[in-house]
């Protein structure tokens, strides 16, 4: 199997890809050698392909709603949106530090050095997770070899095509294979010969993969929830409260509320011109219905249906339920439960900035990301209380504004970590 | 609930004990008794006021996940006898239902065992799979499993899990006993407790007497590796040398009254014809697969997720929504779990992820 025709390879024996990773690793050199410059072009090219209309984007479009289930319109906005993200500036920015430290003085206690080869497990999250999984470590100077999600391997097969045809030079470096992750002498040749392995997924498959991995460095992705705040000066109005909804409904709607920063509930101060009920029913009678024409909800198979149904019952009988076509809004006290996604979210009065961060301390082992309704300094103020309520080891949440938190940036820290954290040794 | 009401289910579940049927006047007598909790159960009132579909002219079931998160019962918190827990790791994950009387749930308990475990004879060597009530109190498995060795068990009945383990020496004499003076018995315990004796006994196997059983219910939930249904049937199978339809499955919950047992036991032991494995129900519950858009009834042999309505729930509501997909064969039911999704989940974090904490 020669490297750089081999995208998308399925069930692959474990000795030819064993094979396959050290022919990676040896190429390390080569990518280097290329230079940053030309990897981010190659990247970038690749990434404006897939958000045009040439025979790959499209087919690839086709193929994501049928994979993943998601209306078209949420499809093409998830594309456009993670891929612009792809832009030559952010990524020279992002990946310049690490190249230069190589050259830095043997001294440096800390020096980093590009991987000599990173393994990713994707799994089958939402379908751009795939994009900063695949670019983030070939931005570092590292070859990949990536295991795509069997549930949905289009779009990292769409990104390595892409890649191949934007730079055959630095597209042969990534090498993309497709077999089911109870695999396990597959999965053991896979992290054999890797510095670090990118894992993506549940905690069990983190764990799985882990012990495989020997002495490489594995840095898990886990499962995870998000929560969203409108501070009371963002409801001072019937027009700052549209707005809010708005953004919300927006950041609810994205991926059908399956992703790990998909808000499960949001937290409303109270004391405010619109309380924590009239928030609710804001969102469901307006602001979701406006997002959701453009955005429509995609398939939801009966399981779904089962635990929405579930969801939106104890609603029901723990407090207030707004429900509109497709989406539910319930106003509740207590503890927060999960949704089961697909636009499903329960609204909690809250008395303010404290008592925000003490119900979310529980949930911060798991918790990705607030989005924040109010000013800047709000949510540095949230973000240092946060820090100051949790252990060092306990990643800590991103609090960006509402309505973004489903569009990052490429270098936005990711479990509270950076974008590039975990992907170099040391020398 | 009146003692009028009470009195007419009672009267029923005694004419039904033995497998005979009159869905009109469960019907008549679930609408009733739903009728009456939805005035008398606080959350079931909040739920029927936001929920506003009535599916052909039936209340919505209450989803069995509010039992989660408040008390559910139609009597004050100072009137109970008994709470049942779920099982779980977390409070989160425990539903709770608490009792001010069991005397009806023995009832059910007594009339579903004895027609579809025990019809062939009305006592039997139990060796049950699961902890003594005394060791788990909040557990409804362990509470019916208790009044079962009262009501059909012989002296040498015995319980070889203890202390949160399975006690394989004991395990390993009941059946070696049974094995030697040919006495029947009867395996009763959880699936994952089956799980660790499947491994815990190794390479040994028996050959049970003629007569004994299985009954094994529940699921894996993080006590054991998971094992397909089917494959836990022939493992069980060859282990204890049973044929296949002398091992049952038990459905049951804590959110319920009654349990609902798969059928090929009392055909085998009363040598009835078999008939497609499948869950009997009682005529007491009715058990329907629904539309979770509609909430109406799915046609005959299509998935939808199980709704259970429980004449014997007399004490907190009766009509159960679980989160079970299922489907109907002939006049019983088969439950498919709760099926992973056909679609990519997300990276999100599950329910179970979290509540299991």
């Amino acid at each position: 199997m020669a490297v750089g025709v081999s995208v998308q390879a399925s069930d692959p024996a474990p000795s030819d890809l064993l094979a396959l990773a050290r022919k990676l690793r040896a190429g390390a050199p080569e990518l280097r050698a290329l230079g940053l410059p030309r990897i981010v072009r190659a990247l970038c090219a690749a990434a404006l392909r897939l958000r045009g209309n040439d025979k790959l984007a499209v087919a690839t479009r086709q193929q994501l709603v049928r994979t993943t289930g998601l209306h078209p319109a949420m499809v093409e906005w998830g594309l456009v949106t993670t891929l612009a993200s792809v832009e030559p500036e952010a990524l020279l920015e992002l990946a310049a530090p690490l190249w230069a430290a190589p050259h830095a003085a043997p001294a440096q206690p800390a020096r980093q050095l590009p991987a000599q080869l990173v393994s990713v497990v994707l799994a089958g999250n939402v379908f751009t997770t795939c994009v900063r999984a695949l670019f983030l470590p070939l931005l570092t100077g590292a070859p990949v070899l990536a295991k795509a999600s069997t549930h949905d391997p289009v779009l990292a097969g769409a990104l390595a095509r892409a890649l191949i045809a934007a730079d055959h030079q630095v597209g042969r470096h990534l090498a993309l294979l497709q077999f089911d992750r109870t695999h396990e002498p597959a999965l053991r040749a896979l992290v054999a010969e890797a510095d670090v392995v990118s894992v993506y997924g549940s905690d069990a498959t983190a764990q799985a993969v882990s012990a495989l991995a020997g002495a490489a460095r594995v840095v898990a992705h886990g499962h995870g929830i998000s929560a969203a705040y409108v501070a009371g000066e963002s409801l001072d109005t019937p027009t700052s409260v549209r707005d809010s909804a708005r953004k919300l409904a927006l950041d609810l709607c994205a991926y059908d509320q399956l992703g790990c920063l998909s808000p499960h509930f949001v937290y409303v101060q109270a004391g405010a011109a619109a309380d924590a009920d009239a928030f609710a029913r804001v969102l469901c009678e307006q602001a979701l219905q406006e997002t959701q024409a453009l955005l429509p909800r995609g398939q939801i198979d009966l399981a779904a249906q089962a635990a929405e149904l579930q969801w939106r019952g104890s609603a029901g009988a723990l407090g207030k339920l707004y429900l509109g076509h497709g989406r539910a809004v319930s106003v509740e006290q207590g503890a927060p439960r999960p949704s089961p996604g697909y636009r499903n979210i329960a609204v909690h009065p809250c008395a303010g900035p404290s008592e925000l961060v003490h119900a979310l301390a529980p949930l911060l082992p798991q918790l990705k990301c607030v989005g924040v309704a109010g000013s800047t300094q709000l949510r540095v103020q949230l973000a240092a209380a946060t820090l100051t309520a949790t252990s060092t080891s306990t990643p800590q949440p991103l609090f960006c504004r509402l309505g973004e938190m489903q569009t990052p940036s490429f270098d936005t820290p990711s479990d509270g970590r950076p974008a590039l954290y975990g992907l170099t040794t040391r020398a | 609930m009146t003692a009028v009401l009470r009195a007419r289910i009672e009267r029923l579940i005694d004419r039904l004990a033995q497998g005979g049927r009159d869905d009109a006047q469960r019907d008549a007598l679930i609408a009733e008794l739903a009728e009456q909790q939805s005035n008398e159960v606080e959350p079931y009132r909040r739920f029927l006021a936001n929920e506003a579909r009535r599916p052909a002219g039936m209340l919505p079931a209450l989803p069995t996940d509010v039992f989660r998160f408040t008390r559910v019962a139609a009597h004050a918190g100072s009137a109970d006898l008994r709470i049942f827990r779920s099982s779980g790791t977390t409070a989160a994950e425990r539903g709770t239902h608490a009792f001010a009387d069991l005397s009806l749930y023995d009832r059910a308990a007594a009339a579903a065992a004895r027609y579809a475990l025990f019809a062939d004879q009305p006592r039997h060597e139990l060796v049950v799979l699961a902890p003594d009530e005394r060791e788990a109190p909040d557990s409804s498995l362990s509470y019916m499993l208790a009044r079962f060795v009262e009501w059909f068990g012989t002296p040498a009945s015995s319980y070889v899990w203890r202390n949160g383990a399975l006690q394989i020496e004991e395990l390993v004499r009941a059946l070696t006993r049974a094995e030697q003076n040919g006495t029947p018995v009867a395996l009763l315990g959880t699936s994952f407790a089956f799980v660790h004796a499947n491994d815990a006994l190794g390479a040994r196997h028996f050959a049970l007497p003629a007569g004994s059983r299985i009954m094994q219910t529940g699921g894996f939930k993080g006590r054991s590796r998971s094992v397909e249904p089917e494959e836990m049937l022939a493992q069980l199978s060859a282990r204890y040398g049973l044929p296949p339809q002398w091992i049952v499955q038990e459905y049951g919950m804590t959110e319920l009254s009654s349990q609902l047992y798969e059928t090929t036991l009392r055909q085998a032991a009363l040598g009835l014809p078999p008939s497609p494995r499948r869950l009997w129900v009682p005529g007491w519950v009715r058990a329907q697969p629904v539309d979770p858009q509609t909430l109406l009834p799915v046609a005959a042999g299509s998935v939808g997720v199980l709704r259970i309505d429980d004449l014997a729930n007399v004490g907190s509501v009766c009509s159960i929504q679980t989160s079970d997909l299922a489907r109907s064969v002939g006049d019983g039911i088969v439950v498919l779990g709760r099926a992973q999704g056909a679609l990519p989940r997300g990276c999100s974090i599950t329910a179970d992820e979290w509540l299991s904490g």
